[in-house]
């Protein structure tokens, strides 16, 4: 038998792979700094991007390993949202993992950190170039088994261990009801290849093996990517784990979720989409909705940020429900945005702390526009970015969503989706109010900026800006790469 | 549509009602005389010496953890080996070096073990 792969189409997932084993070896030699670590995860990523970027410009497409693996506008796309997330969350990790505390144990645990972030990137990128529901799920277990262990990684704090913990259960749960899914998928159809199972469900009346699998993958998706009702994991999880980390798990693996998602529910079940599309109207209307209505209830700005994370699922949903071109690539430029400017809002929160610890309830933010007018002027371009304000991409990325869905005629949708917004715009300004109107409370800290989390910061809110100013600048990459 | 799954429905109620029966009758019918042997864990077998929920050391947990995970790749030589043969003709060379690749990485991942102290009981 002759063995087809195409190697080329593998180098982004080639070069991390590389990285992964390099970082494994370095974390062996024990003179090494573990900040090597972290930068080599950065030029690995970083490589990697540029691979991804190349490909994308060349149009390097392609099918392999026996049609399991699709290398196509939408897996690229993905790939270069993955790798963005990846290399701002190592750059932000670099201080935040050293930090002031002289804990030895902690530094030397760095190495696994940095190897568990390029695992869950490599089951990401899995995820986004899978063409076969097990592809699909290998990238999920290697992307998920990371994150838990991630989760928990401040092992020496309960609430991390916690957070570890809830994360693994709820998770492993989730894992259980996709795999049902694809296994009621494969009854259905006779086969596990997308494209296989396009072609069956186009050509017969949908059994009920095949609806019930297809509900299955939605609650499967569903908990992974946190909507209404499978989201009440997040703010926990959120909350415990390391902020960095929390970054990293509202980013890369929401959109690695999404990737697949799109990919199965618009190629393989696309004739099914009268029996799914309602469905997902009414998990985007609900997670738009209570997300943001119990993000007004949170004073920690952490769990405050889990809540908008959950909302922002929903508005990634308006684009899946249009379900056309247009809707697909709109959600794909969403979840780009939405990455660059979560992870900075996390990255802000991170820099936001002093001495005494990291700063979380809103309280402490007051009077932060006096004393850090640098930190809040950023923190407030990432929030005015999450509340959908122009100039800045958050704007971009709900206009061309909610096009998309009027397009697609779903107008209640939209405005369900416009409320929101101006919900979400109330507890979002509230922490700017509170950092420029409010007296400070308490002692007047002014420790050192760390350099890399600041450099993490300025590039997120440089891109930001960027895409809000000029957002054709993705808007046609997306464009060019729906599925 | 659905009329197709009514023999697994079928089978299902009747698979339950044909244990519950049988429990139901065995437990209503039959003579209970207990003695001693009958009532241990393992009749005829070796006595139980105390509970077995007993606290152990969380290094149980890495060791076997490490087991698992080398054993299962261990495993998957098996069908590598099956089908080599399928494909020696044209690129046997190459799933042969794939193999050692993969065996590779797999030393790698167990050299970091080691050097983490994965493998020492202390």
């Amino acid at each position: 038998m002759p063995i087809d792969i195409n190697w080329q189409l593998l180098m982004p997932e080639l070069v991390i792979g590389l990285t992964l084993l390099l970082v494994l070896v370095f974390d062996m030699i024990d003179s090494l700094s573990k900040t090597v670590l972290g930068w080599l995860t950065i030029v690995g990523a970083g490589i990697a991007l540029w691979v991804s970027v190349t490909m994308r410009l060349d149009s390097t497409y392609g099918i392999t390993f026996g049609g399991m693996f699709a290398v196509d506008g939408f897996s690229v796309f993905f790939n270069i949202i993955f790798l963005v997330s990846t290399m701002l969350v190592s750059l932000i990790s670099i201080n935040y993992l050293r930090g002031d505390s002289a804990d030895r144990r902690r530094e030397r645990r760095q190495g696994p950190y940095y190897l568990l972030i390029l695992l869950a990137t490599l089951g990401m990128m899995l995820m986004a170039a899978g063409n076969e529901l097990i592809v699909v799920f290998l990238g999920l277990e290697l992307m998920s088994l990371s994150l838990y262990v991630l989760a928990g990684y401040f092992r020496e704090h309960a609430v991390s261990s916690e957070a570890g913990m809830k994360y693994l259960l709820l998770g492993a749960f989730a894992s259980a009801f996709f795999l049902y899914g694809i296994a009621l998928l494969y009854g259905g159809t006779g086969t596990t290849s997308i494209p296989a199972i396009a072609t069956v469900v186009a050509s017969g009346s949908p059994s009920p093996l095949l609806l019930a699998g297809m509900f299955l993958l939605i609650v499967g998706f569903g908990f992974k990517v946190a909507i209404v009702p499978f989201h009440q994991w997040a703010p926990d999880v959120y909350d415990g784990a390391p902020t960095t980390i929390a970054a990293f798990i509202s980013a890369g693996p929401k959109a690695a979720g999404f990737a697949a998602f799109l990919r199965i529910f618009t190629e393989a079940l696309q004739h099914l989409q009268p029996e799914w599309g309602g469905v997902v109207i009414l998990l985007a209307m609900l997670t738009m909705t209570v997300g943001n209505v119990l993000a007004i209830a949170q004073t920690n700005i952490k769990r405050m940020l889990a809540y908008s994370s959950v909302a922002h699922a929903g508005y990634v949903l308006i684009g899946v429900a249009a379900a056309n071109r247009e809707g697909i690539s709109s959600a794909m430029l969403y979840l780009l945005v939405y990455c660059i400017m979560n992870i900075g809002a996390f990255a802000a929160v991170i820099l936001a702390k002093t001495s005494a610890g990291e700063r979380l309830t809103l309280s402490d933010y007051a009077g932060l526009g006096f004393r850090k007018p640098l930190l809040a002027l950023f923190l407030t371009v990432m929030l005015l970015s999450l509340a959908g304000f122009p100039p800045t991409a958050g704007f971009v990325g709900k206009f061309y969503v909610f096009k998309s869905a009027v397009q697609a005629g779903h107008i209640w949708l939209v405005a369900i989706g416009a409320v929101n917004t101006a919900i979400s715009a109330f507890y979002y300004l509230r922490v700017v109010v509170t950092m420029y109107m409010r007296e400070p409370a308490g002692e007047v800290d002014v420790s050192p900026y760390p350099r890399t989390l600041v450099v993490g910061l300025v590039l997120a809110a440089i891109g930001v800006l960027l895409i809000g100013i000029l957002p054709s600048l993705v808007f046609d990459a997306a464009q060019n790469s729906g599925l | 549509m659905l009329i197709d799954y009514l023999p697994i429905l079928m089978l299902a109620l009747f698979a339950v009602l044909f244990a519950a029966i049988n429990l139901a009758l065995t437990h209503i019918l039959g003579p209970k005389r207990p003695t001693r042997a009958k009532l241990s864990v393992y009749e005829s077998g070796v006595r139980p010496v105390g509970d077995a929920r007993q606290r152990f050391t969380i290094r149980f947990d890495l060791i076997a953890m490490l087991f698992i995970i080398f054993d299962i790749e261990v495993v998957f030589l098996y069908p590598w080996a099956v089908v080599f043969k399928k494909f020696s003709a044209e690129s046997g060379l190459f799933i042969l070096v794939e193999m050692l690749v993969f065996i590779g990485i797999l030393l790698l991942g167990y050299i970091y073990a080691w050097k983490k102290g994965g493998l020492s009981w202390d």
